[in-house]
C-alpha cells in the first residue's frame, strides 16, 4: 500500500525542525512576502534556506506556500522571489492566484506548483484543469467526502492532498469576505480577523431570533480526522495535511507525533483502531472541540461550535528538553509546574516516561519548589538520555 | 461603451427594462447557481430569449460543482448552446475543462468575487475566460489599473448588496436544529439579518439554498459617483444587483444610472433622485483600503 506524505505547518524555524523530527515527511512554511497568516512568525530566505537544508539532509521536503490573492500592488518582486526559491531548491510551492503559475511559466521558474485549498477544488474537471496548467498536486477542498475524494483520486494521476486536521475557514476558501467587510482586513492575503467566530445576533426582520443564551456564531470544530486515516491511506492520497502555521511547538509534536504513529502501525500491522493513547495525545493538544468535517457526507450541527466553553486552551505543556546527560534533563520552562506534579515526557523518537516531579533544580542547581518563570532554564534529575526537542507535560487529571 | 447589466423579477419585469433600452441581463438558472431573487428553469431562458433580438442574456452557472453534478451539467449546457446561448458566468475551473471536453463554444465569465483582483492574473486567464467580474473588495483605483492593463471584458458591481461569504454548511438550518429553535424560512426571497454583538454596524443579511449559506451586505453599494470613471475608462458592464430590494426602488435606481449613462441627467441629479429612492447604500471598498501586514492591522487597531 503506498505511504502517504504526512504534511505538517511550521511557522518558524524551530517548528520546522520539530514537525520534522517528530514524523512529519514534509512540511509547508510561510516567507516573508506572499503568504497568508500574516501573524504567523514566517521565514526569511535565509530561514528558508536552513530549512531545506534540514529537511534535505533528512530526505524529507519543504514547501513554501505563496498562497495570497494578489492585488495590483502586490505583484512587484514576484519573480524575483520565486526565482529565490527555486535557487533555494524547495521542493515546491502551494499557490492559489494563477499570477503565480504565470510568472513560473512566463520565465521558465524551475518550481513544482501546488494548487491551494483557497481554489476550492471540489471535481475531477476542475482537478485536470489544474493540471494541464502544469501543476504537480491540488490541495482538495474541504468539503468533499470520502466517496467524492475515493472518485476523485480513481480519475486523476495528479498527486492530491488532503486536510486531516486542524482548524478550517467555515466558508469555502478564499470565498469570505466577512473579516474585509467588517474589520478592513483582508483574509485573502493574510489579514482575517477570524469574523466567523464572532457571536451575532439573528433577526428575522426586527424580530430577534437570538438570545443571550445562544447568540448565532458561524464558528467550525476543528478538524480531526485521526480514526479515517486507515480509510484515507487505502484510498491512495498522496498527502494528509495538518494545519495550523499559528500554532506551538506542542501542538505541533504531539499532534504530528500521533498521526505518524497511527500511519505506521496501518501499514506496519494493517491495524484499523487508532489507540486510545493517539487518541489522548491529540484530545490533549487539543484547544476546541473536534469533528470529522465532511469526511462521511454532511453532518449538519455537528460540524459547528456553538459553545464558547467548548473551546479549553492547553495548559499542559510545562517544558522543552534542550539536553540530556544520563543524570539530568536540561529543560526551558513553558509553562508553571512544582514539585510533587505528575508528568510525562515524550520526545521525537518515540520516546515515552511518565513520572513524578522529585525535585527541581535552578540554572545553578539549587534546588527549588517551582518552576514559575517562563523560558528560565531548570534541571530535573533523570537517569536515561532522551532527545534533544523532547517534551514534558503536566499530567492534569 | 458601458452597458448596464441588471437583474430581473420575473418575466415580465423584463419590459421595464426594455423600454429604459436595458438588454444586458443576468439570470439565475435553478440548481445551477446561487439562488437570487428569480431563479429559472431552462425552458423559461428561452422564453425571455426569444423576446429581442438584442437581448443578450449571462447565464449565471456560479456554483461549486462535485462530480455528481457533471452529467446534468453537460447536457444543460448542450441545451444551452442549442438555445444559442453565448455567455455563461462560472466559478469553477471544472466548467471550462467539460465545455472544452463537449467541444461547445460559450463567451466564460469568470464570475469570481473574490478572486479577481489584479491584471495580471486576468491576463493570463484570458486565455481561458472571455470576461471578469472583478472582486468587490478592490478599489476604484485598482480597477482602472486592471482595465489599463487588460483587453479582457470586465464587469464591475455598480449597485445593490454585495456577497460577503459563501459556505457548503447550513449554517442557519444547524443553528436552528442546535437550539431546538422551530424553523422558519430563511432562503433567498425571505433573508435573515446577523449584527455583530460588538459592533452593530456590522450588519448583514444571511440566507440559505440548497447548496449552502450566504452572507450579503446590509447595505447597497451605490457607484454613481464613480460611474464617469468607470464609462471613460470603458469597464464593459455595469452590474445592478436587485437582491433584497423592492422591484419598484430597483427600477428607480436602475432608471437613474441608465439615465446618467445616457447623459440625459447629470450627476447632481442622479444624486438627488437617488436620495428619494431611500435604501441605505455606502461606496463599499471603492475609495477604501484593507490592510493584512500585521504592523498595518496593529497600527489600524491601534495596538
Ligand atoms: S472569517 Fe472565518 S471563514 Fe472567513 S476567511 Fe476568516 S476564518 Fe475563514
Amino acid at each position: 500500500m503506498k505511504k502517504p506524505e504526512l504534511l505538517a505547518p511550521a511557522g518558524d524555524l524551530n517548528k520546522l525542525k520539530i514537525a520534522l523530527l517528530y514524523g512529519a515527511d514534509a512540511v509547508y512554511i510561510g516567507g516573508k512576502q506572499f503568504s497568508l497568516r500574516s501573524a504567523a512568525s514566517n521565514f526569511s530566505l535565509e530561514d528558508i534556506k536552513e530549512g531545506v537544508l534540514f529537511a534535505h539532509y533528512y530526505s524529507k521536503k519543504v514547501y513554501v506556500v505563496v498562497n495570497i490573492i494578489f492585488h495590483n500592488d502586490n505583484l512587484v518582486g514576484l519573480k524575483e522571489y520565486l526565482d529565490e526559491l527555486s535557487e533555494i531548491r524547495v521542493d515546491g510551492i502551494i499557490c492559489a492566484d494563477m499570477v503565480v503559475v504565470d510568472t513560473i511559466k512566463k520565465y521558465h521558474i524551475n518550481l513544482n506548483y501546488h494548487i491551494s485549498t483557497q481554489q476550492s477544488i471540489t471535481n475531477s474537471y476542475a482537478i485536470k484543469f489544474y493540471k494541464n496548467l502544469g501543476a504537480s498536486r491540488v490541495v482538495l477542498a474541504r468539503e468533499i467526502s470520502f466517496d467524492q475524494l475515493k472518485e476523485l483520486k480513481e480519475n486523476t494521476d495528479i498527486e492530491l492532498e488532503y486536510f486531516v486536521h486542524g482548524a478550517m475557514c467555515v466558508a469555502y476558501s478564499g470565498r469570505c469576505m466577512l473579516s474585509n467587510y467588517y474589520s478592513k482586513r483582508d483574509s485573502n492575503r493574510g489579514g482575517c480577523s477570524q469574523s466567523c467566530r464572532w457571536n451575532y445576533q439573528l433577526f428575522n426582520d426586527d424580530n430577534e431570533i437570538s438570545n443571550k443564551d445562544n447568540y448565532f456564531t458561524m464558528s467550525s470544530k476543528d478538524l480531526n480526522l485521526a480514526s479515517y486515516l486507515y480509510l484515507l491511506i487505502a484510498s491512495g492520497i498522496d498527502s494528509l495535511k495538518i494545519e495550523g502555521r499559528m500554532k506551538s511547538i506542542y501542538y505541533l509534536a504531539t499532534v504530528v507525533s500521533s498521526y505518524r504513529n497511527i500511519i505506521d502501525e496501518y501499514l506496519a500491522n494493517g491495524i484499523e483502531q487508532v489507540r486510545d493513547f493517539n487518541i489522548d495525545n491529540l484530545n490533549k493538544a487539543a484547544n476546541r472541540a473536534t469533528g470529522n468535517g465532511f469526511i462521511d457526507g454532511y453532518h449538519y450541527e455537528d460540524i459547528q461550535l456553538y459553545n464558547n466553553r467548548e473551546e479549553h486552551p492547553t495548559k499542559e505543556f510545562i517544558g522543552l528538553v534542550l539536553d540530556s546527560d544520563g543524570e539530568y534533563l536540561k529543560i526551558e520552562q513553558r509553562n508553571n509546574f512544582k514539585v510533587n506534579d505528575d508528568v510525562e515526557l515524550f520526545g521525537p523518537n518515540k520516546e515515552f516516561y511518565s513520572f513524578k516531579v522529585m525535585e527541581i533544580f535552578d540554572e545553578n542547581k539549587n534546588s527549588i519548589e517551582v518552576a514559575p518563570h517562563p523560558q528560565q532554564i531548570i534541571y530535573l534529575k533523570f537517569d536515561k538520555k532522551v532527545s534533544p526537542y523532547s517534551m514534558l507535560r503536566k499530567v492534569i487529571s | 461603451m458601458s452597458k448596464l447589466l441588471i437583474d430581473l423579477y420575473d418575466f415580465d419585469s423584463i419590459n421595464d427594462y426594455l423600454a429604459l433600452n436595458i438588454k444586458s441581463f443576468i439570470i439565475n438558472l435553478q440548481e445551477f447557481s446561487t439562488e437570487k431573487t428569480l431563479n429559472v428553469f431552462l425552458e423559461q431562458v428561452e422564453i425571455i430569449n426569444d423576446l429581442d433580438d438584442e437581448i443578450e442574456l449571462f447565464i449565471n452557472l456560479d456554483r461549486l460543482y462535485y462530480n455528481d453534478d457533471f452529467n446534468s451539467l453537460s447536457s444543460i449546457l448542450k441545451k444551452l448552446n442549442k438555445l444559442k446561448i453565448r455567455k455563461l458566468i462560472i466559478n469553477d475551473a471544472g466548467v471550462v475543462e467539460l465545455i472544452k471536453e463537449l467541444g461547445l463554444k460559450f463567451e466564460l465569465i469568470n464570475g469570481s468575487n473574490t478572486l479577481n483582483t489584479n491584471y495580471q492574473t486576468i491576463e493570463f486567464l484570458s486565455n481561458y475566460y472571455r470576461g471578469f467580474y472583478l472582486s468587490n473588495e478592490i478599489n476604484l483605483n485598482e480597477i482602472l489599473k486592471i482595465r489599463d492593463n487588460t483587453n479582457a471584458m470586465l464587469m464591475v458591481q455598480v449597485f445593490g448588496k454585495q456577497l460577503m461569504f459563501s459556505s457548503k454548511r447550513k449554517l442557519l438550518t444547524s443553528y436552528f436544529q442546535f437550539h431546538h429553535l422551530d424553523l422558519i424560512d430563511f432562503n433567498s426571497q425571505n433573508p435573515l439579518i446577523i449584527k455583530d454583538l460588538n459592533d452593530i454596524n456590522n450588519k448583514s443579511y444571511i440566507y440559505e439554498d440548497s447548496n449552502g449559506t450566504y452572507v450579503t451586505t446590509y447595505k447597497n453599494v451605490n457607484a454613481l459617483d464613480y460611474l464617469y470613471d468607470f464609462i471613460v475608462n470603458d469597464i464593459d458592464y455595469l452590474y445592478l444587483s436587485n437582491l433584497f430590494i423592492d422591484r419598484n426602488s430597483y427600477l428607480r435606481v436602475v432608471n437613474i444610472f441608465s439615465s446618467l449613462l445616457e447623459q440625459t441627467i447629470n450627476l447632481d441629479m442622479a444624486k438627488s433622485m437617488f436620495k428619494d429612492v431611500n435604501l441605505e447604500v455606502s461606496s463599499s471598498f471603492l475609495n477604501d483600503e484593507t490592510v493584512f501586514n500585521l504592523e498595518d492591522i496593529k497600527k489600524m487597531e491601534g495596538i
